[in-house]
């Protein structure tokens, strides 16, 4: 059930509507986790079996260590069976057939009949498995380290895990945020209504109208690379670039639109990620909840910059792979989170420097970190690595063989996109933005382009991962 | 409330869009009375001119925005008597100088005007969807519907069998109920369906797009090789409705298409015909009739002619007894009706649909009736 359709329409003014009815009882707690199951029993009802196993055996991890002394070797190992669960279901599903392809590749000269096959789990990826993962881990981890106290009801616990609007795709929510707001029935209040309403139409305009036309002449481009000069190839990764923003960003802003009409509050998870100055600003606006994740659970306790330059550059080549990998099992991924590795490692120094915090204008420092986003982002989209290298290198040799080719509004969309995020670094721009008047036309225009301009798109990027 | 005075711990980023109560309200206020104004305000700037014989063009058969906007121009002229029904009145095999409306018309020498309001790819499951919601001009109003049995010659041809089935105007017919059960559409897309015939600013939308568009929505259209650099709203702005075309290769007496059903190799076939207790086209046409008699039209059915010769002897019975039952029903709610006579043979170019002759003779066989000639008094 995907946010943009008629389908979660019904389902949430039904969900909205018992939600009102049930808050001043004890029952509202189990409507949303009902409502949830519905929902992500909507894609396929297997799945449920999934997150009600993952659910079921954190809480009772969380319970048995609860039981033991704080810092007693038991209570470790009970962390450490909720992070091999956690860990194992995440490989079997997402990366067990990576595995086996790789094996075989590897051992192509054998018999066929010696080979591994594989278990066909490609059709059976459950949505959302990274997103829900983490969030139930973090549960765990948090709980071990003392950060937060046990959960005694399940239903709470349970609707943490499974709370439908940032199940599928995030934000990944931490325990110490989520869990205590479904403590007691949150108050509702005009604002939130509005607010909700708000974020749910930036997040709409932004999948249907944005996102969805973008998407249209990345896969046209990247399809068949070989088709098109390097002009509508590096195009089509700028477009591409705010196809993934668009996309993500507007599913975030509908689930957390979605939940702020409920009266509850997800954490940011965009922040204008393009007008990073440095690679390190970037990932402090781009996916937040997923790079704070990465931070505090494997980052820091792997010692983070404390243990001199060595174990600092090991720890962000760690951290920059492990989240390639929760995107996806390919190596195309991995080279993109490597990518992003090495550019960070590279010019940590130089980020530090005087010369270039004080003395290197904004606008080139913003240039130069998009320009090195759209690189990697060109490993992200292609489907192998040898079809980005082929992107990358047609772009650099400036072939023009092939006729250029984009749409015109295409172009206007996407400066459009850059003059709205830089609108928000003046003053007077940012006033006139957040003006009255033109939020209201903009509003009104958004909805009329959802009628007229939009294009019917299936799922969101994420859902994949 | 501006943005500056919502105090809370929720967490924005700088400038984004937030809406305040009254904003959100006076944003939705704007969007509705764009959606009443913007339809009316094009009908204005689009030209639309249709002729006498005027039909919707074969490509914009989908296109049910300006269905109803044919039918609201008809209804401006009093003496307008309007047929309704599938490609029978629309006229398969014909120009549209070659259609049933068309004959009326030369016979009533200019004291009716005779509308051809049919539809292409059209059935009585359809039709009911869209005189339910798309002829909304046709109230107090002589019409002409015709009834074409061929829709239950088998369970497949009624949309009775399980089998699913791919078929024209999906959007048009019951989508929940009553259910159909070759019918397989996931429910988004048919609360979607729905959405689009009772948003009128949705069918408007679609109308752009099958008038304008190639029948793309705008970002696809904007991604064809040829569009490329063309601005949508200019090309909008500069556009002109499509209209029949003057010489139709598919279609008139010139096409190869309008031959007789027998010129080939056909031969009389075997139908195995639907009971009419369990005929879901049959039901239709019986809702589609009270709900037109409902609007306080005056009604005339036209049963068939269906092209008989084609129906092998031991179906005949079968396909009589059908045209019984609905000819009873019709008599029982004192609604009036007229059964032509079967054309010859050569004047069909299947088993429903006339060629040029068959239609001038049709029309011939009915205008001067004194049935008919009281009734359009």
């Amino acid at each position: 059930m995907l946010f943009h359709t008629w389908t979660f329409l019904f389902f949430f003014l039904i969900v909205f509507g018992g939600y009102l009815a049930l808050r001043p009882t004890r029952l509202w707690t189990s409507w949303l986790l009902l409502a949830s199951y519905v929902f992500y029993g909507w894609w396929n009802p297997f799945y449920l079996l999934l997150i009600v196993y993952s659910t079921v055996l954190d809480f009772g991890v969380v319970a048995m260590m609860d039981r033991q002394q704080p810092g007693s070797s038991n209570r470790r190992h009970w962390l450490i069976v909720s992070i091999v669960n956690n860990l194992t279901l995440l490989a079997f599903f997402k990366y067990a057939d990576f595995l086996i392809e790789n094996l075989n590749a590897l051992g192509a000269n054998f018999p066929e009949a010696s080979r591994l096959m594989p278990f066909g789990l490609e059709y059976l990826l459950p949505v959302g498995i990274s997103f829900y993962t983490f969030q139930s881990l973090s549960y765990t981890l948090d709980f071990y380290r003392g950060t937060i106290k046990r959960e005694r009801s399940f239903v709470r616990f349970a609707t943490f895990v499974t709370f439908f609007p940032q199940l599928v795709a995030g934000p990944i929510e931490r325990s110490k945020n989520l869990l205590p707001q479904f403590r007691h029935a949150p108050r509702i209040t005009t604002q939130h209504l509005t607010d909700g309403l708000s974020l749910f139409l930036v997040g709409l305009f932004k999948k249907l109208a944005l996102a969805n036309y973008l998407a249209l002449y990345v896969d046209l481009v990247y399809s068949a690379p070989g088709d098109h000069n390097s002009i509508a190839l590096l195009f089509a990764t700028i477009c591409f670039a705010w196809q993934i923003y668009f996309d993500f960003s507007g599913y975030t802003d509908m689930a957390r639109g979605i939940a702020r009409m409920m009266g509850f509050n997800l954490m940011l998870n965009f922040n204008h990620p393009y007008l990073a100055t440095g690679l390190g600003d970037f990932w402090s606006r781009w996916h937040i909840s997923l790079s704070t994740w990465f931070r505090d659970y494997l980052y820091l306790p792997l010692g983070g910059n404390r243990r001199g330059e060595l174990i600092t550059c090991r720890n962000l080549l760690i951290v920059f792979l492990a989240s390639a990998l929760w995107h996806g099992a390919a190596w195309h991924f991995i080279v993109w989170g490597a990518l992003h590795a090495v550019g960070i490692i590279l010019t940590r120094t130089l980020e530090r420097s005087t010369w270039y915090r004080e003395h290197l204008p904004d606008t080139i420092k913003r240039l130069w970190v998009f320009a090195f986003v759209c690189l990697a982002w060109i490993f992200f989209r292609a489907e192998t690595v040898g079809e980005a290298w082929l992107i990358v290198t047609r772009i650099c040799t400036l072939d023009g063989a092939h006729p250029t080719t984009w749409p015109l509004p295409l172009g206007w969309l996407v400066l459009a996109a850059f003059a709205y995020q830089l609108s928000s670094l003046t003053a007077p721009t940012r006033r006139f933005v957040t003006s009255s008047p033109v939020r209201i036309a903009t509003a009104t225009c958004m909805l009329i382009l959802l009628v007229f301009y939009s294009s019917s798109g299936g799922a969101f990027i994420y859902f994949q991962f | 409330m501006p943005a500056s005075q919502l105090q809370d711990d929720f967490h924005y980023p700088p400038h984004a869009l937030r809406l305040g109560a009254r904003e959100l309200l006076l944003t939705g206020g704007l969007f509705v009375l764009f959606g009443f104004l913007a339809p009316g305000l094009w009908t204005g700037r689009e030209l639309f001119e249709p002729a006498a014989d005027y039909r919707v063009p074969y490509e914009l058969s989908n296109d049910y925005w300006l269905y109803e906007r044919h039918l609201r121009e008809a209804s401006k002229d009093e003496t307008a008597v309007l047929l309704i029904g599938d490609s029978v009145i629309w006229g398969e095999y014909v120009t549209r100088e070659g259609t049933l409306s068309h004959f009326l018309n030369e016979e009533a020498a200019g004291n009716q005007h005779f509308v051809n309001a049919g539809l292409n790819g059209l059935f009585p499951l359809a039709l009911e969807g869209l005189v339910e919601d798309f002829t909304h001009p046709v109230r107090r109003r002589k019409v002409i519907l015709h009834a074409n049995l061929l829709w239950m010659t088998s369970a497949e041809s009624d949309l009775s069998s399980t089998k699913e089935q791919v078929f024209n105007h999906q959007p048009l017919i019951p989508q929940f109920s009553p259910p159909i059960p070759c019918y397989r559409a996931p429910f988004e897309k048919r609360i979607s369906n729905l959405a689009n015939r009772n948003v009128s600013l949705f069918a408007f939308s679609k109308h752009l797009q099958n008038a304008y568009f190639d029948q793309l929505s705008i970002p696809d259209w904007t991604m064809e090789r040829a569009h490329a650099w063309q601005a949508p709203a200019r090309h909008l702005l500069a556009g002109h409705l499509p209209e029949e075309p003057h010489e139709d290769p598919d279609r008139g007496e010139t096409s190869s298409r309008h031959k007789s059903w027998s010129d080939g190799t056909r031969s009389p076939q075997s139908f195995p015909w639907v009971s009419p207790d369990e005929s879901l086209q049959l039901a239709a046409f019986k809702r589609l009739t009270t709900l037109l008699l409902h609007r306080d039209n005056e009604l005339l059915i036209i049963v068939g002619p269906l092209n008989e010769h084609m129906i092998a002897e031991g179906s005949l019975s079968a396909y009589r007894k059908l045209r019984s039952e609905l000819v009873n029903w019709l008599q029982e709610r004192g609604i009036l009706h007229y059964l032509p006579r079967v054309l010859p043979s050569e004047h069909y170019g299947d088993a429903s649909h006339p060629l040029t002759h068959g239609y001038r003779q049709l029309a011939h066989e009915i205008y001067p009736l004194p049935t008919f000639q009281k009734w359009l008094e």
